[in-house]
């Protein structure tokens, strides 16, 4: 037991493994997690120990977050940024401020890993719905398909053939806590192999009465950055990104160094030049003049600037312009609208 | 001989026993649990609409199709130089039927588009 107690003490200085439910105005605490060395904020909930929940989460997302609680594997823990745990339906979570979000992270960390912390999953134990299909090998009703094993209908049969093939569609809602989305987002995405077939794009409001979040000096153009970058696999770039995009008096060279990085054949315009192209009014149409938008607006903004907050995108007219792309540059195109998507859950714009 | 046999027995005994403590020792410090909330697969917080058992576009197969096309067919071409040798026309007989089965293949991937440079 020795052994395994001291296995345990080297497992608790590892980097904490925390994946980020994200509410409105939270890009402060993502920035914060990001630029933190003893912090490793993963892709999904599968991979974390430690869930934080960041930002006002409406009243409308709070069964959504209970989910994603309990996808973070046993044994767990949930701390909450600047909130209050019990309206989230999260009693066992850790309340916590921002100036010691990442000094509790450590703590809780430990007691994870030590085994003296493991907090409940809040949701149901069993399937609330009963096994409805006839088969025997999981299929619904006759062949494969039809049917409602365990309260969900199999694959729809196909509505039209691509490249000669007979897909199914597959009918996803993902969001409002999927990490490379924009914050408080809901994508409905029809799939034909990996096509969009039909999309639309949801934002979750604020609750009427919601507190104003207090303003921070977060560049958010750097914040998307670094989720870009931490996107493409860039991980070391995108601390560097969220380093810059939490320093107030941030260096107009430290950002032309990051450019400078960034913006070379072989850079990062390598994962976004012509990817997911765009004809939306106030929005660049590429990928690559979209993250250079953000790297301006940040050097600006370092020399003294007036910081020009990007306006909200109409919803429907970016989810009419993702029919018919290949998945991963839907994901590349909407986390390059990420500052005009966060505008638009707290603000909608009108359709042109 | 029953030396031998002891061997087995004891070499199996003990695999049997290890076995049984490392299962045992497994459940009763494996921290996880089966809990229905947390095996459905990650959306970002909503539940499945349907099962994701359904024909996905295998990308591959294009590639998969230029390989059988090309690939097999030199394959079996070596050896059958050796026979027609040997045997003559009516190996090439055998092989034209061959290669005409094998050219539907090659039709078929034109028309998807599988020859074209992208």
């Amino acid at each position: 037991m020795a052994v395994m107690d001291r296995l345990r003490r080297v497992a608790a200085t590892a980097p904490v493994p925390v994946s980020v439910a994200l509410g409105h105005g939270a890009d402060a605490v993502l920035a914060e997690l990001r630029a933190d060395a003893r912090v490793d904020v993963t892709a999904s909930p599968r991979h974390a120990t430690v869930l934080v929940v960041a930002g006002h989460v409406p009243e409308a997302a709070v069964a959504a977050l209970g989910r994603v609680h309990d996808q973070v594997p046993a044994p767990r823990a949930t701390v909450v940024v600047d909130g209050d745990p019990a309206r989230l339906d999260l009693p066992a979570a850790t309340a916590t401020t921002r100036a010691a979000l990442v000094d509790e992270l450590v703590r809780v960390h430990a007691a994870v890993v030590t085994g003296q912390r493991h907090d409940s999953p809040v949701g149901p134990a069993d399937n609330p719905v009963d096994w409805q299909g006839i088969g025997p090998h999981g299929q619904g009703g006759e062949g494969m398909m039809g049917g409602v094993p365990w309260g969900r209908p199999m694959a729809m049969p196909p509505t039209a053939g691509r490249d000669g093939l007979a897909l199914d569609r597959l009918a996803l809602v993902v969001g409002p806590f999927l990490a490379v989305l924009p914050p408080m987002l809901e994508v409905e995405v029809g799939l034909q192999g990996d096509v969009l077939e039909d999309v639309e794009l949801r934002t979750v409001p604020p609750d009427p009465h919601a507190p104003t979040p207090p303003p921070t000096a977060v560049d958010s153009g750097l914040v998307a950055l670094a989720e870009l970058l931490a996107l493409v696999g860039l991980g070391a770039l995108a601390t560097t990104a969220a380093r810059l995009a939490r320093t107030p008096d941030r260096r107009v060279e430290d950002v032309a160094a990051l450019r400078h990085r960034l913006d070379r054949p072989w850079g990062l315009r390598l994962g976004t030049d012509d990817l997911g192209r765009l004809d939306l009014p106030g929005v660049a149409p590429d990928p690559t003049d979209r993250w250079r938008d953000w790297l301006a607006s940040a050097a600006s903004t370092a020399v003294g600037d007036t910081h020009h907050a990007p306006g909200p995108v109409a919803t429907d007219e970016v989810a009419s312009q993702l029919v018919g792309m290949e998945v991963g540059h839907a994901v590349l195109t909407l986390v390059t609208l990420r500052p005009q998507l966060a505008a638009s859950a707290v603000a909608p714009a009108v359709s042109s | 001989m029953l030396g031998a046999f002891l061997a087995v027995v004891v070499a199996t005994g003990t695999t049997m026993l290890l076995v049984g403590w490392l299962a045992s020792w497994g459940r009763t410090s494996d921290p996880t649990e089966a809990h229905w909330s947390g095996t459905l697969p990650v959306l970002g917080g909503h539940v499945p609409e349907a099962h994701a058992w359904n024909r996905f576009h295998a990308r591959y197969y294009p590639m998969a199709l230029v390989l059988m096309a090309f690939e097999m067919e030199m394959m079996f071409m070596y050896p059958w130089a050796v026979v027609f040798v040997e045997v003559g026309g009516r190996a090439l007989v055998e092989m034209g039927v061959f290669l005409a089965l094998l050219s539907l293949g090659v039709l078929y991937l034109w028309r998807e588009g599988g020859l074209s440079w992208q």
